[in-house]
């Protein structure tokens, strides 16, 4: 009696603890859960988590990731199932890990970090050393260390192969919808800068996304214009400024690329298929 | 003719003596205004985020001054102009057909029935495949809004029903545009909304000019085509048919008009709101508060507001250009509260 009783204070006390202990989860709590049944409510976890795991220990993916149009990885996901990420569509897959944006869903990610299910968060990478340290971080929470070492080492090396000779860049904007073009800190600067082209909106000092008006660009004289396909062809107000005809008319020269929509969405290894596309068009002897 | 039935004595134009400013003859009027349109337009093509000399412009036309001059901001103050002068016109023709002070295509939802229109052709990608559907949209949404209108207040209605059933046409119309929105796959294309709301005309290239072009004179010569008979009508209906009036085709002129160059208007700059409320209310006084009269000079004024804060909206410090639509509240919907005030007191 005595002792079961010591063993429930203690219980007690552990489950106390626990919930002093709060939501924070840290990779190195689950290093060596080797989950089963992970659900991913993000696109671009999706992308990174069937990188590393079979579709098998997968629960569940966003219904994003089936669409060929935004999602590189939409043929991987076929036999998984999808769902919006709202807190019931996760619970009915009984996660035993959750991984997330930070920006997406918090409340479904919150709720999961409270009731103890191990949650696992990724920011919006601003260059390829963010999604090796990204890629580490989940390999490490699903126990895929091996995986994830071999997929960084092969990103290395396909950029080490595209890397720029000395010389004079060519001058580029990347041109986005409702006139945007993302400046230092972007990650879409760092494909521009692996590439080889040399960023016009970070050089004009904007940091982030900043808009440019199109009469600035036409006075800019880039040698590229980059745009993505999505924002390049369906109809939107926003994106009309993309096809102006005051570009055709200034810039007669300007190499125009139209880069999958899917590969840019989020940072992964798909982004060296950008790099590529990029040196491709606008490398030419 | 119909509908000249209004002699120079006739007594219509001392009907209202008390509250009218001198009134000016119509050369002098359209002369001050005209130079004020001209002047308006040549400060739009000067202003933008570029200095670009415009003379340099115009003599070296392979410069990239050039091509901004021509392609960006030419088109940009064209359309401020026909878009200005189409709310102005059409504001006046509403409130002189319902007669009714507080009309306007932006209050009574035309604009937003019109927005509505061009929206579900714009994202089915209807429009892209036939650039004339874009158009047809806008005047189709406008169309059917006018229809509700007259069917919820009729042609009589108080003050209060018509503003109520603009205010109806308006949710329904801004409900649709949003649904519309959200069910486009695209998940960027809600942030559209705020362009078909409140409306811009930035980036705006000559395709979009010719594409409303004929559509907006026609709809113009429609409206303009009644200022006899608006004037008559001004008496009541009675005397107005039996000053040879007809009602039913004025009527149908006046719809079919408004349609035509609102709807016109708005597939290609979005729902800008205020300019036909205030316009014909500060141009009244100087046309002897003749509704006939107050249609050509309202045009003007339109072009001349639409012209100026397009040019603010440009000016205005901002990191994304201001909407137009922003700029043409601000100073319609403080007129449009203090004509409220007014109102009420003649109303209890």
């Amino acid at each position: 009696m005595g002792i079961d009783r010591r063993k429930l204070s203690i219980c007690a006390l552990f489950v106390v603890l626990c919930a002093l202990n709060g939501p924070v989860t840290f990779a190195s709590d689950i290093k060596q859960a080797n989950p089963k049944r992970i659900v991913s409510i993000n696109l671009c976890t999706d992308q990174l988590l069937l990188q590393l795991v079979g579709p098998e220990r997968v629960a569940a993916v966003t219904k994003f990731s089936a669409d060929p149009e935004v999602s590189p990885i939409a043929f991987q996901v076929k036999g998984v199932k999808k769902i919006q990420g709202g807190i019931e569509d996760v619970q009915a897959c009984g996660p035993d890990l959750l991984v997330g944006g930070k920006f997406s869903h918090k409340e479904t990610l919150r709720f999961f970090n409270r009731s103890g299910i191990p949650v696992l968060t990724f920011g919006i990478p601003k260059n390829f050393e963010d999604i090796y340290a990204d890629i580490r971080k989940l390999a490490e929470a699903v126990g895929a260390q091996g995986r994830g070492d071999q997929l960084i080492q092969s990103m290395q090396s396909d950029l080490a192969a595209l890397k720029p000779g000395p010389g004079s860049k060519k001058k580029a904007f990347f041109f986005q919808s409702g006139s945007l073009v993302p400046g230092s800190g972007t990650f879409e600067n760092s494909i521009m800068e692996a590439a080889g082209l040399e960023n016009l909106a970070a050089t004009i000092g904007i940091q982030n996304y900043g808009s440019l008006s199109l009469e600035k660009l036409i006075e800019m004289k880039p040698d590229v214009l980059i745009f993505s396909s999505d924002q390049k062809q369906k109809p939107t107000i926003r994106g009309e400024v993309l096809d102006h005809p005051a570009i055709r008319k200034a810039l007669p020269h300007v190499k125009t690329v139209t880069l999958p929509s899917a590969i840019l969405n989020c940072g992964s290894s798909a982004s060296i298929e950008a790099v590529q596309i990029l040196v491709k068009e606008t490398r030419q002897p | 003719m119909k509908h000249s039935g209004i002699h120079p004595t006739h007594p219509l134009r001392h009907a209202h003596t008390q509250d009218r400013l001198s009134e000016a003859p119509a050369w002098l009027l359209y002369g001050v205004l005209g130079a004020a349109l001209v002047a308006v337009s040549l400060w739009s093509l000067n202003v933008g985020p570029t200095k670009i000399p415009l003379w340099n412009a115009i003599l070296h036309p392979s410069s990239e001054g050039a091509f901004i001059l021509w392609d960006i901001r030419l088109p940009r103050a064209i359309l401020g102009l026909l878009v200005g002068a189409t709310l102005g016109l059409a504001g006046a023709a509403m409130q002189g057909f319902l007669r009714n002070p507080l009309a306007e295509p932006g209050v009574l939802g035309v604009t937003g029935g019109a927005a509505l229109g061009a929206v579900l052709v714009f994202y089915t990608g209807l429009a892209s495949a036939f650039s004339l559907a874009l158009p047809l949209g806008g005047i189709l949404g406008a169309f059917l809004s006018v229809l509700l209108l007259y069917l919820f207040a009729g042609r009589l209605a108080s003050i209060q029903t018509l503003i109520l059933a603009g205010v109806a046409i308006n949710v329904i119309a801004f409900s649709g545009t949003s649904l519309v929105l959200n069910l486009t796959k695209d998940p960027y294309a809600v942030l559209d909304i705020v362009f078909w709301q409140m409306g811009s005309l930035a980036d705006r290239n000559f395709t979009h000019v010719f594409l409303v072009l004929p559509f907006i004179l026609i709809g113009w010569g429609w409206l303009l085509w009644d200022r006899r008979a608006l004037d008559a009508l001004s008496l009541g209906e009675e005397t107005a048919a039996s000053l040879g009036v007809d009602l039913k085709t004025l009527r149908l002129r006046m719809i079919l008009g408004t349609a035509l160059c609102v709807g016109a208007a708005v597939s290609v700059c979005g729902s800008i709101g205020f300019v036909g409320l205030v316009v014909p209310h500060l141009l009244r006084p100087f046309v002897g508060h003749e509704p006939g009269k107050l249609l050509g000079i309202s045009a003007l004024g339109g072009a001349i507001l639409l012209l100026l804060s397009d040019i603010a909206v440009r000016l205005i410090p901002s990191i994304v250009e201001l909407k137009l639509g922003v700029v043409t509240s601000l100073i319609g919907a403080p007129f449009f509260i203090l004509l409220i005030f007014k109102m009420r007191r003649k109303l209890l």
